[in-house]
């Protein structure tokens, strides 16, 4: 059907911003994939998140028929990548699906953080890389500096090209660049069937949908599938390609990209860098690469409202279903009550998970503060690993704690350096390298603890670098650190869902700001209400919310009772909506106070 | 209803300047010459239109003529009016008040009040002291407060109400002390004491936000209103309302009226009005509401149909009044209190936010100030509507 040497399959990689959805949709666009009339701007980002915070969440994949100089079509086949670090190991996958990458940079903004991240791992996955330059329609474009940039990559000047993917400028040469200098598959058509999955949704209907790149052999409707690392079989319903709509086809052969439904129930079955196989001739060994998706920030997920449990209940184990990153388990609160510690790739991926459940679900929320895992060792020899803050062991108790680094790159302009190694200082990091890849910017490589960047490091690095720096990180191991659980009282009353656990010398200072957020959140009661924060049973920090005196409408003004008794019906709403501590009326909001704090 | 009557209110939108605490229906006077005679005849439309529609079917048993500034009118445009309420059943015994700025007041406008039959007259004093009169933006002295009680008596306007604030700005014990002093020495029958609600969209609302704005802690605020109250109960008057003071028999029959639920039709720009089972509210825009009754049209910008509340709001208006008389409630709607309220009274009886005292609930001295809080729990038991839900034990 499509000879082999006609397909070219790649990926775009950016910066976030650069550019690399829009330039998705031209391509799209351009060869016709989406009649223009039914163009919506981004076709490849789906989920309304995805569209109003312009992040790609899932990968998406698309096939491009391309008439090229030599007056053949060619099937190119552009596999969309996501675009933020939480979801990286999602990222190598789609890498691993191609043969080249479009690796775009801002005509303004220049090298970044992730472009350097992209590049390398395209250049690891031994990739062709293209580099583009998007943005040339904008007035403080500056091709010159982006152009030297790029050669202190190692391109050749002649191979950078120059697009607009707004205006459309240069992306028709950008195709044919893409025939000319990327390879077509290379693999067996005749050996067992070995497809990797680099990503997987789950329709209501046919269940779990694959996203496939054949790298050896072929697959037809009919034949049963297994699954490599899971071990399971199923038998193959339908076989697509994604024009970008879905389109059925019969069979899929090495080198192609399309997807596949088994009767699949949930995309934890088939976790992306997974191989399928044929149950009748399996391959003998998996594809390189597969790794199950790790949690690395937990949080509590609270129904609002007791009652809606169920219903918190259901949307998870929906959410999963299409999402093999998260993970959930039940769990008590003295405070909030039922509900779940769930598991996150990063806080991005958990604000996604909690807007849909929001959105999507209607459930009501109460999220507490996103935390770490932290590996305790007791003086017993007993191994823990603690991904609750109330469940921290008893400091007398404790041999010692581990908890999880990170090795985190930042890219800044030079006269940031400083500011940007103060900040890593400032978060208990280790030096690890400094260059300057290009004249005027700096790549510092620090180790830092997870924990530590989680919240504001990124917001933080913005602003003490004016904008200009940022940020990509992986998980490197774990070290033995020196920390504390803090609990906060309310009324005298430890609060389980407001402990939290940090390092030791930050105790007062965090436990203070949260003393304060919290007295700024909690409404007044009718009694004074002490708040104080202590480890180890040592207070470190106290705070009074005075008790309320004054609670009455001076006047009923021209007659006009509806104002003051709505205002009053509202604010009996909002208490209604609050959780009671022991006799204290707490806002949902008191528990994400930690989050607030450390930005203040 | 305890009060077969009903009454009407009149809202006369414009004012000579604006006070920094002020966010009622009150526009600055414009500029053109026939603001008032097109405003006036803007009213005596809405009355006959309200006439018409069989809005004011009960005999009208009072008046209130409030604003902005209703003196500012020439006296004519009042009367004119005033004359109109009569041809629609505004009996002629009934309470007339008229609310004033000291100031504006002169000796023929005050006798042409009194003869056309307005029977009250609340002065607009605020506080005696000079400063902070010029603070919150008022163009009057502590002395045209004097002069102005003394021109309505000699005008033979008997019944008279000092509208008093407190927990202004730089307010001090001693300024609280004094107005009250200087109110007693005058005296009035009736004074109503209002603590100042900061109201975002005012002068007073804005410097706040900026953090500009000194005002006196909430303990020196429950100081002062505790301090009205021992003061003028010392002087004879007694508190019938969370505000406002009496001396026996000088109590305003209209405001009761509207603590006990009772009809009123309001007629002007921004006047709200209560028909029994709907409240609704005219446009605030005097020039718009002039402009639309011209042309014979309706006013009403909004409306709520609150016979779903109206259990509940019966309690709350009649907590400002600081009794509850559970035998009334029977009376207006024909069932019994307990059955009602139970969880509600349960929990307030028992958290001693009320006291019984035969028919009667009380506001224990050491509530009043948080009547917000006695009151949220009936407006909501009050308002499940008979048979639907069965209360859940309160937990205020
Ligand atoms: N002027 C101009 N703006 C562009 C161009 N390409 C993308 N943009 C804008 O840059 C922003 C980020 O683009 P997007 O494609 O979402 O970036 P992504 O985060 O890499 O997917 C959007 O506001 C785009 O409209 C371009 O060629 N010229
Ligand atoms: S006089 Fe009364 S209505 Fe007019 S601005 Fe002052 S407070 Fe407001
Ligand atoms: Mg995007």
């Amino acid at each position: 059907m499509h000879p082999l040497s006609r397909i070219r399959n790649f990926s775009i990689v950016a910066h976030i911003d650069h550019g690399k959805s829009t330039l998705a949709d031209r391509l799209i666009e351009l060869t016709g994939a989406v009649e223009s009339r039914r163009m919506v701007a981004q076709v490849l980002d789906t989920m309304d998140i995805e569209r109003e915070r312009g992040i790609t969440i899932k990968a998406q994949t698309a096939r491009l028929p391309f008439v090229a100089a030599d007056g053949e079509t060619y099937t190119l086949n552009l596999i969309d990548t996501p675009g933020h670090v939480d979801f990286s190991y999602e990222v190598s996958r789609a890498l691993a699906a191609c043969e080249g990458v479009l690796l775009v940079v801002d005509a303004v903004q220049g090298l970044e953080a992730q472009t350097l991240a992209h590049f390398y791992a395209a250049m690891e996955a031994g990739l062709v890389v293209i580099p583009v330059i998007n943005k040339i329609d904008l007035p403080h474009a500056d091709l010159p500096r982006v152009q030297a940039d790029l050669e202190q990559l190692g391109f050749l000047a002649e191979e950078v090209l120059a697009v607009s993917a707004k205006d459309g400028r240069g992306v028709r040469e950008l195709l044919q660049a893409l025939v000319d200098r990327v390879p077509p598959p290379q693999g067996d058509p005749q050996a067992p069937l070995r497809a990797l999955v680099f990503d997987s949704h789950y329709d209501p209907y046919r269940g779990v949908i694959a996203h496939l790149r054949l790298v050896d052999g072929s697959v037809r409707v009919g034949q049963t599938i297994r699954l490599m690392a899971k071990g399971g079989e199923y038998s193959c319903d339908q076989l697509g390609v994604f024009t970008p709509l879905a389109v059925p086809v019969e069979r899929l052969e090495m080198g192609e990209v399309g997807f596949l439904s088994a009767g699949i129930r949930s995309v934890a079955e088939v976790p992306v860098g997974d191989t399928v196989t044929l149950a009748e001739r399996p391959a003998a060994v998996p594809l390189a690469g597969y790794r199950p998706a790790v949690p690395m920030v937990f949080a509590g997920l609270y129904p609002a409202e007791p009652a809606q449990y169920d219903v918190l209940k259901d949307a998870l184990e929906k959410l999963r279903l299409n999402d093999a990153a998260l993970s959930f388990e039940p769990e008590t609160s003295t405070a909030l009550g039922f509900g779940f510690r769930a598991g996150f790739l990063g806080l991005l991926h958990l604000e996604v998970v909690q807007e849909r459940l929001e959105r999507e679900y209607g459930v009501d929320l109460v999220t507490t503060a996103p935390h770490v895992v932290y590996q305790v060792q007791l003086t017993d020899g007993q191994e823990l690993s603690i991904d609750n803050p109330s469940h921290f062991p008893r400091p007398e108790t404790i041999r010692e704690v581990r908890e999880p680094m990170v090795e985190a790159t930042v890219f800044a302009p030079s006269e940031a350096v400083g500011a940007v190694m103060e900040l890593a200082q400032e978060r208990r990091g280790s030096f690890v390298t400094l260059e300057y890849p290009t004249p005027g910017r700096a790549k510092l490589v620090y180790r830092l603890p997870l924990g530590e960047i989680m919240y504001d490091f990124f917001d933080q690095l913005k602003s003490r670098s004016r904008g200009y720096a940022s940020l990509d990180y992986r998980l490197a191991d774990v070290a033995v650190s020196d920390m504390v659980k803090v609990d906060v009282l309310l009324n005298g009353e430890a609060v389980d869902a407001l402990s939290f656990v940090c390092h030791r010398s930050e105790a007062e200072r965090r436990g203070r700001g949260l003393c304060q957020e919290l007295r700024r959140l909690i409404p007044r009661q009718l009694f004074e209400v002490p708040i104080q924060a202590a480890a180890a049973s040592r207070i470190l920090a106290r705070e009074t919310i005075p008790a309320m005196r004054k609670d009455v409408l001076a006047k009923c003004y021209g007659g006009d009772i509806s104002r003051k008794r709505k205002l009053l019906e509202k604010q009996r709403e909002g208490k209604r909506r609050m959780r009671r501590v022991g006799r204290v009326e707490v806002p949902q909001e008191a528990f994400m106070a930690i989050l607030k704090a450390e930005r203040s | 209803m305890a009060t077969v009557g009903m009454g009407v209110y009149v809202h006369w939108p414009y004012c000579p300047s604006k006070c920094a605490y002020c966010d009622f229906n009150a526009y600055l006077l414009p500029r053109r010459e026939d603001a008032f005679s097109s405003y006036t005849a803007a009213l005596v439309a809405e009355i006959r239109q309200a006439q018409r529609d069989g809005e004011l079917t009960s005999p009208l048993t009072t008046a209130a003529f409030g604003g902005g500034t209703p003196t500012l009118f020439p006296a004519g445009d009042l009367l004119r009016v005033l004359a109109e309420l009569r041809g629609v059943g505004l009996q002629a015994g009934a309470e007339v008040t008229v609310e004033a700025n000291p100031g504006d007041l002169s000796a023929t406008a005050l006798r042409d009040l009194a003869q056309a039959g307005v029977s009250r007259l609340s002065i607009g004093a605020q506080t005696f002291s000079d400063r902070l009169l010029g603070a919150i933006g008022r163009l009057h002295t502590a002395e045209d407060v004097v002069q102005a009680v003394q021109a309505a008596k000699a005008a033979g306007l008997a019944r008279l109400n000092l509208d008093l604030m407190y927990g202004l700005p730089e307010q001090t014990e001693a300024d609280v002390e004094e107005a009250l002093n200087r109110s007693i020495a005058l005296d009035v029958g009736h004074i109503s004491a209002y603590a100042l609600e900061l109201e975002p969209a005012t002068v007073f609302g804005r410097r706040a936000r900026q953090g500009k704005l000194a005002l006196p802690s909430e303990a020196a605020v429950v100081a002062m209103g505790d301090r009205i109250e021992a003061r003028l109960t010392e002087a004879g008057y007694r508190r019938y309302e969370f505000s406002n003071y009496a001396r026996p028999g000088q109590e305003s029959q209209h405001n009761q009226a509207v603590w006990q639920r009772g009809r009123y039709r309001g007629f002007g720009a921004g006047a709200h009005s209560f028909l029994g089972e709907r409240r609704f509210w005219n446009l605030a825009s005097p020039e718009l509401y002039a402009r639309r009754l011209a042309e014979g049209q309706s006013v009403v910008a909004g409306e709520e149909d609150v016979s779903e509340l109206a259990m509940g709001e019966w309690v709350y208006l009649s907590l400002r009044t600081l009794v509850i008389d559970r035998e009334r409630f029977r009376q207006d709607f024909g069932r019994a209190w307990s059955d009602v309220f139970p969880a509600a009274t349960a929990w307030a009886l028992d958290e001693g936010w009320l006291l019984e005292a035969g028919p009667c609930l009380l506001v224990p001295p050491g509530r009043r100030w948080l009547l917000n809080q006695v009151a949220a729990p009936f407006l909501e038991e009050g308002r499940r509507r008979p048979g639907t839900l069965t209360p859940s034990a309160e937990t205020g």
